[in-house]
């Protein structure tokens, strides 16, 4: 294996490669931060580059792009309120308050901090543990991503504060709901679409994002009265301080590595990462806004890294961006996969290698540009809210360039509005609805299986999971014993 | 006694709850499907009466929500009028354009009166996205 | 290479500068059909014969969006070709589209996929005739599954080889994934005993031992895998290609059409579109105008009858 890393960074570390790792960062924060212009599309538009360049060179700066559009996106999450990628979508729960709150820059700091050292180390895990982890995304069937999905859906309700749990659990369901719009993913069978083709394929992710928490948010701020911008964004406001950034480290650590293990398996890693992450932060950690920051964004970025392990060592995209990037591998006469490694070590070690120079050169790229960024939000509302406005509606309709869209998500942002208004939490909406379909395609495929009988299904992680949500099921009724003693 | 607005959206909630089941109710299925436990149909059902039951059981919960003076509720309302008359426009302008319009009005509307912001914003804002989306990234946009 | 070409085109076309071309994709980057559009984009610009070619990936509707646009449209995309594959025939025959290949003008079928069935390595079952003789004594016992919905081809390929030898498609088992990686994820990890899905996404596999082949749904043996016998070989006629071509909008003169034909054969015949057949292994189908467009009937009429039968057609 040393050998391996060393040829890795051999591979990575020519003059050249650097250069299109810079020019793959650069290029993917910066198409990142584009209104609805996420990892998915900043990779598919730098193909055509890829074209003209080796398959070494052209892959590391894919992942370069890759880790910039990641990071890219989550500065329009804590700026705008308008994560551009689900997996960011918890990091605007902490980071954009404390954007409001005049602490925009700290955030963006902690949150370029916090993906350099979750992507980092992810970056040493897939070396140490590619092949382990392999074997172990092979584990994940349908019943167990049916635990896990079930899992998430009942820590966001159950974790919520006692008198927000009801108000949780009917948001969780419009979210589960819109979700189920579109095509069955089992039978094919067209549902609640009422015969319109625009609604085949069900609503789009950066829709409903854009509807519930940008679009909803420039509304909200409407109502409100016209209030001070926040006080400007310093450049020592950037420093964290070595007291302030120590207790941020645990929460790094734990994060990166619960995010590199949920990002192994195929499926919504990044995002459920993300989620479990600022759960488990807020719940068990100290609950400060930045470890409400620096957790999501480690364990997104440590997701993205783990998404590598299916694609390189099976084959097997776990993501729509590495799904694009199998694409991209394909078009080099590549085949990813159990061959990779023995055919084309230098390929596989270059991109694991190229991720830790891409991960520096991120941090390097990013810090000086924090501050430019955050002046953003010294506008006054009656500036921010037309550009909000603006940046949401560009970036719906350049994902899905059609006019149906823009006019359903105005419908669905006044609906937001209302909820929200009324202490209705929207960020069960949203996980409702990203987790939807695959909570309904592996819990009915698991229902199929169990016709075989019951216990087959009982396997030591399936078991490992019921315990957890056991555990999640319960701990409602120890928190009443204590927040409410009997007088 | 007059809904407060929280009833009214519980009772909005409660009536989409109504409809899903409905429309759930009503998903065709092929002859494979229809012989299936657990089928098109499944998930949505207990999605809906899980969501009705919900409602029901906070129907008395009472929310710590500001209540609502006419005044924002304007302001609230002329955005979204404005975004909707942007939408109908764009079936003849120019996405670009018509995004240098919707910026004017909404800035105007929202009290701003300086001429020299709202100049910057509504030429940058546009500009960006041209210049950036088609003709740097080359991406095509339907016309 | 422009001699070459030259040699190959009608003379009216070359003259001047070339033109340029846009390619509407129906489907996300990075999949089966934008590969192949941007192969053939590559090949008809590095050859000369158009440029510059632009990409638009139009998804929604599982390809209808793109599809109704492009129909609609017909009067300003003169200088566009649509790609296209077998699901257009399938949704349009089970009434998803409301439009069909009939509304548009076939240029040229480019690549050929088939099906392959397949188990992994260690599986008991070793051929197709003991997959077979396991599903007739229980048609339970054998858990299926595809890259694909209930209905589509994956599927739609192993329930009629089932039916042809006597088993009742609608008994066996079969487990749609969300796409064939997935789908070779629960294979792989023993969800799934036997798989169907494209020969292509299981090349690797073979490779590494992973999983066998059974067999494939071609008309003859596949060059990169010499062994697996086809379907046909093992009494079971059933052959199914999963085609992806290019077609012109509604309304195309035919003499622009006669142009489009031979622009693409030229292409096809360059080196750079054969270097792409190698890279991602695909089996050429050099298939132009109106040998498509019989192509595409007979397919129609097969999936017509299948679908029917196996009621996916109301």
């Amino acid at each position: 294996m040393w050998e391996g890393i060393v040829t890795g960074f051999a591979t990575a570390l020519t003059l050249s490669n650097l250069g299109w790792v810079l020019f793959g960062c650069a290029s993917g924060t910066i198409i990142g931060m584009l209104p609805g212009l996420g990892p998915i599309t900043a990779i598919a538009l730098m193909i055509p580059v890829s074209y003209s360049l080796e398959p070494a060179g052209g892959l590391i700066m894919m992942a370069g792009v890759y880790y910039g559009a990641v990071f890219g996106g989550s500065t329009s999450s804590i700026l705008l309120n308008a994560p551009g990628v689900a997996s960011t979508v918890a990091t605007s729960f902490d980071g954009y308050p404390m954007a409001r709150a005049g602490l925009g820059g700290r955030a963006l700091a902690i949150a370029a901090y916090a993906s350099f050292s979750g992507g980092t180390l992810g970056a040493i895990a897939l070396m140490m543990f590619a092949g382990f982890l392999a074997s172990l995304a092979l584990q994940f069937q349908s019943p167990e991503y049916s635990l896990l999905l079930i899992l998430a859906l009942s820590s966001v309700v159950v974790f919520a504060e006692a008198q927000a749990r009801l108000p949780s659990l009917i948001t969780l369901l419009l979210g589960l709901m819109l979700g189920t719009i579109g095509t069955d993913q089992l039978a094919g069978i067209p549902r609640f679409t009422f015969g319109r083709v625009d609604l085949a394929d069900g609503l789009n992710f950066v829709l409903v994002v854009m509807a519930t928490f940008a679009l909803a948010e420039a509304l909200r701020m409407t109502l409100q009265k016209d209030q001070p911008p926040p006080t400007a964004v310093t450049a020592s406001q950037l420093k964290l301080s070595w007291q302030e950034g120590a207790p941020l480290l645990p929460v790094i650590g734990r994060s990166s590595v619960l995010g590199f293990l949920i990002g192994v398996l195929p499926g919504a890693g990044a995002t459920l990462a993300s989620f479990f992450a600022y759960d488990i932060e807020k719940r068990i950690g100290n609950g400060s806004r930045e470890a409400g920051v620096a957790a999501p964004e480690a364990a997104n970025n440590a997701a993205s890294t783990g998404s590598f392990v299916p694609l390189l060592t099976l084959g097997i995209p776990g993501s729509g961006t590495t799904a694009v990037l199998l694409g991209v591998m394909l078009s080099y006469g590549l085949q990813p996969g159990p061959r990779l490694l023995v055919d084309q070590p230098e390929i596989f070690w270059g991109i694991i290698a190229s991720m830790y120079v891409g991960n520096v050169i991120l941090l390097a790229l990013n810090l000086p540009l924090i501050p430019q960024l955050a002046k953003l939000l010294r506008l006054p509302s009656r500036l921010l809210i037309p550009l909000i406005v603006a940046f949401s509606l560009i970036g719906v309709y350049l994902t899905t360039l059609n006019l149906f869209d823009l006019y359903l998500m105005l419908g669905l942002a006044v609906g937001a509005l209302a909820l929200r208004w009324h202490n209705y939490p929207l960020a069960p909406l949203l996980l409702g609805f990203i987790l939807s379909g695959l909570l309904e395609e592996n819990v009915r495929r698991t229902l199929f299986l169990a016709e075989s009988g019951w216990l087959e299904l009982a396997r030591p992680v399936t078991l490992v999971l019921m315990a957890l949500l056991l555990i999640v099921w319960l701990s409602p009724l120890r928190g009443r014993s204590t927040e409410n003693p009997k007088p | 006694m007059i809904p407060s607005g929280h009833q009214l959206l519980k009772l909005l909630i409660l009536g989409l709850g109504a409809g899903y089941l409905y429309t759930a109710w009503h998903i065709p299925m092929d002859p494979w499907t229809a012989e299936e436990l657990v089928n098109a149909r499944t998930l949505p059902l207990i999605y809906g009466g899980l969501l009705v039951t919900a409602v029901l059981m906070s129907w008395k919960r009472t929310a710590p929500s500001e209540a609502i003076e006419a005044g924002p509720m304007l302001r609230v309302a002329g955005v979204v009028i404005l975004t909707l008359g942007f939408l109908l426009a764009l079936q003849f302008l120019n996405l670009w354009l018509g995004l240098a319009g919707l910026l004017t009005a909404l800035a105007l509307w929202l009290g701003e009166r300086r001429l020299v912001p709202i100049t910057a914003l509504v030429i940058t804002v546009p500009m960006v996205g041209w210049v950036g989306i088609e003709l740097l990234l080359n991406l095509h946009l339907p016309d | 290479m422009l001699l070459l070409v030259s040699s190959l085109l009608p003379g009216a076309a070359l003259a001047a500068e070339p033109e340029r071309l846009h390619l509407l994709i129906p489907a996300g980057p990075g999949g089966g059909l934008d590969s192949t559009a941007r192969a053939i984009g590559k090949a008809l610009q590095s050859s000369d014969i158009r440029a510059p070619v632009s990409y638009e990936n139009m998804t929604g509707g599982g390809g209808g969006r793109a599809l109704g646009h492009f129909v609609e449209t017909a009067q300003r995309q003169q200088q566009t070709l649509l790609i296209n594959s077998t699901p257009l025939i399938v949704r349009s025959l089970q009434g998803l589209f409301p439009q069909s290949y009939r509304d548009l003008v076939p240029i040229a079928a480019l690549v050929a996929e088939f099906n392959a069935v397949v188990v992994r390595a260690d599986s008991s079952i070793v051929s197709w005739p003991e997959l077979i003789k396991a599903l007739q004594a229980d048609p339970r016992s054998v858990t299926t599954g595809g890259g694909s919905v209930r209905g589509s081809m994956d599927h739609v390929v192993l329930a009629q080889a089932l039916e042809a030898t006597g088993i009742n498609p609608r008994a066996a088992r079969y487990l749609p994934y969300d796409g064939g990686g997935k789908a070779m994820v629960a294979l792989l990890g023993g969800e799934i005993d036997v798989l169907s899905t494209g020969a292509g996404e299981v090349l690797s596999y073979v490779a590494s031992d992973d999983v066998r082949v059974l067999a494939i749904a071609a008309d003859k043996r596949l060059a990169q895998l010499p062994d697996v016998p086809t379907l046909s070989e093992l009494g079971t006629p059933v052959v199914f290609a999963n085609w992806r071509g290019l077609f012109a909008a509604p309304g195309t003169t035919a003499a622009q059409t006669d142009r489009l034909i031979a622009e693409i054969e030229a292409a096809t015949g360059s080196n750079t579109w054969q270097q792409s057949l190698a890279q991602y292994a695909w089996t050429p189908l050099n298939l132009t105008g109106a040998d498509f467009t019989l192509y595409l009937e007979a397919q129609e009429q097969q999936l017509q009858a299948i679908l029917s039968e196996l009621g996916f057609i109301r």
